[in-house]
C-alpha cells in the first residue's frame, strides 16, 4: 500500500469530521509517515486494525470531497487569487508609467497587499528558507 | 536502535511541506530527529524534491530504513 500524500491535504480539510482516534491514526500515518506496524505498536492495537481504520477514513474523506468539494474549491480559490494578483500587477505597472496615476498606484498597492496576505496562506517558502 | 528515514509534515493547512529526516523509530512524535536530509514540496508544479544524496546514501548503507514513501521519492530522484 503506497501512501498518497494528497490524503494529508484532505485530512486538513475533513479531519474534524473524523473521530479523535481516527484523526490520530491518520495523522501518524500521513503527517509523520509511520508504518502500519509502528502505529499498531504505539497505540497498542493490531496492524490489521490500523489498516482497516485508514482505509475507512480514506473512503470517508473521498466521499466528503465528492459531496462537499472543499479541496476543489480551495484550488479554484487559489487560481482566482493568482489571476487577481496578475491583473492588479498589470494596473500597477501601467500606473508607474504616468505621474498623474500615483493616487491609483497607491490604491493598487493596498489591493496587492490584501492579495498577498491571502496568497501567503498558500505559501510554504518559510520552511525552505530556514535551512 | 532502529533508525528510520521518514517524511515529516511541516507547513500550514493550505501549504503542505515535508522534511525528509533521519529519526529514531522509538521517538516518532516528539519532533526530535537526528539529521535533516532535505525536503519535499508537493505544492510546486512540478513538485520539488531536494535531498542530500551523499548523506542519504551513507545513512542507508549504515542500516537506516527509509519508509516506502521516502524510498519512492529517493528512487524518483535517482538517489537509490
Amino acid at each position: 500500500m503506497s501512501k498518497n500524500l494528497q490524503n494529508s491535504v484532505l485530512l486538513d480539510l475533513y479531519g474534524c469530521l473524523l473521530t479523535d482516534k481516527q484523526n490520530e491514526i491518520m495523522d501518524l500515518y500521513y503527517n509523520d509517515d509511520l508504518s502500519l506496524g509502528e502505529i499498531a505498536a504505539q497505540l497498542d492495537i493490531s496492524r490489521q486494525g490500523v489498516h482497516d481504520a485508514i482505509k475507512k477514513c480514506e473512503t470517508a474523506m473521498a466521499d466528503y470531497e465528492e459531496k462537499l468539494g472543499l479541496l476543489k474549491q480551495q484550488e479554484a480559490y487559489l487560481a482566482e487569487l493568482k489571476e487577481f494578483k496578475a491583473q492588479a500587477m498589470d494596473v500597477f505597472n501601467e500606473c508607474k508609467k504616468k505621474n498623474y496615476a500615483r493616487d491609483i498606484a497607491e490604491k493598487v498597492i493596498v489591493l496587492l497587499e490584501n492579495l498577498d496576505s491571502k496568497l501567503d496562506e498558500f505559501d510554504n517558502a518559510e520552511y525552505t528558507e530556514e535551512e | 536502535m532502529a533508525v528510520k528515514i521518514r517524511l515529516r509534515r511541516m507547513g500550514a493547512k493550505k501549504a503542505p511541506f515535508y522534511r525528509i529526516v533521519v529519526a529514531d523509530s522509538r521517538y516518532p512524535r516528539d519532533g526530535r530527529f537526528i539529521e535533516e536530509l532535505g525536503y519535499y514540496d508537493p505544492t510546486k508544479e512540478p513538485s520539488v524534491l531536494k535531498v542530500d544524496d551523499e548523506k542519504a546514501k551513507s545513512w542507508i548503507a549504515n542500516g537506516a530504513q527509509p519508509t516506502d514513501t521516502v524510498k519512492a521519492l529517493l528512487k524518483k530522484n535517482g538517489t537509490i
